[in-house]
């Protein structure tokens, strides 16, 4: 019986790796990598990478600027509807991105609830790289609030305290105590939603269109090209792997190199798997 | 002359915190549970917790005065906080977390705590002992008009405890800061303290010097805290002007206090002697039983005889050749023994 079992695991195991394996390994099966290099060249490919680059960057550089500062106040005061505003911010990470792409729209499009006052500023926002940074703010930011969160939750707030009766005023805590002790998860969370907003598409293709050259991002290239050039697609899907690939492995090593250097450091785990 | 006043009125989750203090330059340790609402006092004085009402002042200054609006934000008071764990910053080094009070004085307090030679080290690296020094370091690197200690020893292993307990008071006589410490250890408290408070339950039971504690514990609870022997009872006058004592435990005792109805009777382990046989000696009371336990600690010994706790010298208990199950005679004098009320 517990031979069964065993032979059962095991088989469920094989199964599983074998089944997410294949469709990455497939990629780079079926064109010679030259070839897909190659193929990178492609005025739309290169066209598709800096744009995916440069939105990513500047959602991105939001994300941190923005995100650190909220997660660290959510994570230092306790007040009513607090579990709310967390749940609130979280929402975006399990809405349907069909779902994001048309409240971008209701919101930020010339008939939205902000359209007039874009209006008045000349800003017109849907079909352009601006549409393109919202989407991706919109959901890649919750993956990085949430590590946050916990990031500086794990910081025991007795060194906080400790911080301020030795003098230091609330940035100065901030920046010389939480932040450091921080940065490990913060790093983890940061690649986390880095690497979700690199493969955004139903939100932007929504509500950013699909435009070569202006707002085509990779992911929604290998789209388009899906039916008229596979092996641009192969391509640019096997250069995403290897980002995705890279970006995973920062997640998974970087905090343990961190811990090992400061063993009494007071994190918890990181929470990669958020 | 910088004197510490203090008057804190708080709710906290089970019961009230209400007291009222003023320190001189002298240590003042507040002894008790834990739960009594000790760390809070620290805190608020430090401005970590703020208190319903209160008054904190040190000398002229004044860092709260809740019916005046003053709340002086924890970084503009000159305190000296050393938490109960330390909270040591763990990414710097020694030198990184003393310099973090303030820089002008790192090498003199690396060097008076005799820690220059691990200014590289992080503190994950430290013993228990060394910790608290980089954390008395640091606390004193801000030059503090006021020291407050949480519990300073209890993460120290009992070995060290002993050293850094002998270091510790030197260095609050040779600082003459007013000083407050909490713990909820009565010999750490009598060690280091000029005079101690017992708090339960957010309240001042009894304030004075420790011998002043031990000589009249104001009732039973300050009794046993300070480590007295309490044992119930009912007391009425006896013969010869003595105060007899039915014992809840059975049989009696005899006090020189004096006091009727529902009592504790107090006697302090080093009152009580121990022999195998009913000795004939002026004391009067005698407890028979057999050894439940035995605790060496250096050169004395604990002994459990039935509800009393005896500490006899290591010599005495060798020469007795206790052993557990052992039957002997505890005696103490009347004059041993205090009533208190329950």
């Amino acid at each position: 019986m517990s031979r069964l079992f065993q032979v059962v695991l095991g088989a469920a195991l094989v199964v599983a790796v074998a089944f997410l394996a294949l469709p990455v390994l497939a990629i780079f099966l079926r064109v010679p990598p030259g070839d897909l290099i190659g193929q990178l060249g492609e005025e739309r490919a290169r066209d598709a990478l800096l744009i995916s680059l440069k939105t990513s960057l500047i959602a991105h550089a939001f994300i941190l600027l923005v995100g650190t500062p909220a997660a660290y106040l959510l994570a230092n005061r306790s007040f009513r509807g607090r579990a709310a505003v967390i749940s609130l911010l979280e929402l975006p990470m399990v809405l349907p991105p069909a779902v994001a792409g048309l409240g971008l729209f209701a919101a930020f499009g010339r008939s939205g609830l902000l359209g007039r006052q874009l209006d008045v500023l000349g800003l017109e926002i849907p079909f352009t790289q601006i549409a393109v940074v919202l989407a991706v703010c919109f959901v890649a930011s919750p993956f990085y609030l949430r590590s946050a969160l916990s990031a500086f939750e794990a910081v025991d707030a007795a060194l906080l305290g400790a911080a301020r009766t030795l003098g230091a005023g609330p940035f100065r805590v901030f920046r010389r105590v939480a932040l450091p002790l921080a940065l490990p998860v913060l790093g983890a969370g940061s690649t986390l939603a880095f690497a979700r907003g690199l493969g955004e598409f139903g939100a932007t293709i929504m509500f950013a269109g699909s435009l070569p050259g202006r707002t085509q991002t990779a992911p929604l290239a290998i789209y388009d090209a899906f039916d008229e050039d596979f092996d641009v697609a192969l391509a640019l899907g096997a250069l995403l792997v290897v980002v995705s690939l890279a970006l995973l492995l920062a997640v998974k090593l970087v905090p343990s190199w961190t811990r090992s250097s400061s063993p009494s450091t007071t994190l918890s785990a990181p929470s990669a798997s958020r | 002359m910088d004197t510490l006043e203090l008057s804190l009125d708080h709710t906290l989750r089970a019961f009230r915190l209400s007291v009222a203090l003023e320190l001189g330059r002298e240590t003042l340790a507040l002894v008790g549970p834990s739960g009594a609402g000790k760390s809070s006092v620290l805190r608020a004085i430090a401005g970590l917790l703020r208190p319903d009402r209160g008054r904190v002042a040190v000398g002229a200054k004044t860092w709260l005065d809740t019916s005046a609006g003053v709340d002086l934000p924890p970084e503009r008071r000159a305190v000296g906080l050393v938490f109960q764990e330390y909270a040591l910053f763990p990414h710097l080094d020694v030198r990184g977390n003393v310099a973090f009070g303030g820089r002008e004085r790192v090498d003199e307090l690396l060097e008076r705590f005799r820690i220059s030679h691990l200014g590289g080290a992080r503190p994950g690296e430290l013993s228990g002992g060394e910790r608290q020094r980089v954390a008395l370091a640091r606390a004193l690197a801000r030059d503090p008009a006021v020291l407050l200690l949480d519990e300073p020893l209890s993460a120290l292993d009992t070995l060290t405890r002993g050293v850094v307990r002998g270091e510790l008071a030197e260095l609050l006589a040779e600082l003459r800061l007013p000083t407050l410490i909490v713990t909820h250890d009565f010999e750490d408290a009598a060690a280091l303290a000029d005079r101690v408070g017992v708090i339960v339950e957010g309240r001042i039971l009894q304030l004075g010097a420790a011998a002043e504690l031990l000589a009249a514990p104001a009732d039973g609870f300050v009794a046993s805290f300070t480590g007295a022997n309490l044992l119930r009872g009912t007391a009425r006058p006896g013969a010869d002007g003595l105060t007899e004592v039915v014992l809840d435990s059975g049989g009696s005792a005899f006090s020189t206090d004096h006091a009727e109805g529902r009592v504790g009777l107090a006697v302090y382990p080093w009152e009580v002697a121990l022999g195998r046989a009913e000795s004939v000696d002026s004391a009067v009371n005698h407890v028979r039983g057999e050894v439940r336990s035995l605790v060496t600690l250096g050169n004395r010994v604990r002994v459990r005889v039935g509800p009393l706790t005896a500490e006899v010298t290591a010599a005495s208990a060798e020469r007795l050749a206790l052993a557990e199950g052992e039957p002997v005679v505890a005696s103490f004098k009347a004059t041993a023994t205090r009533l208190v009320s329950l």
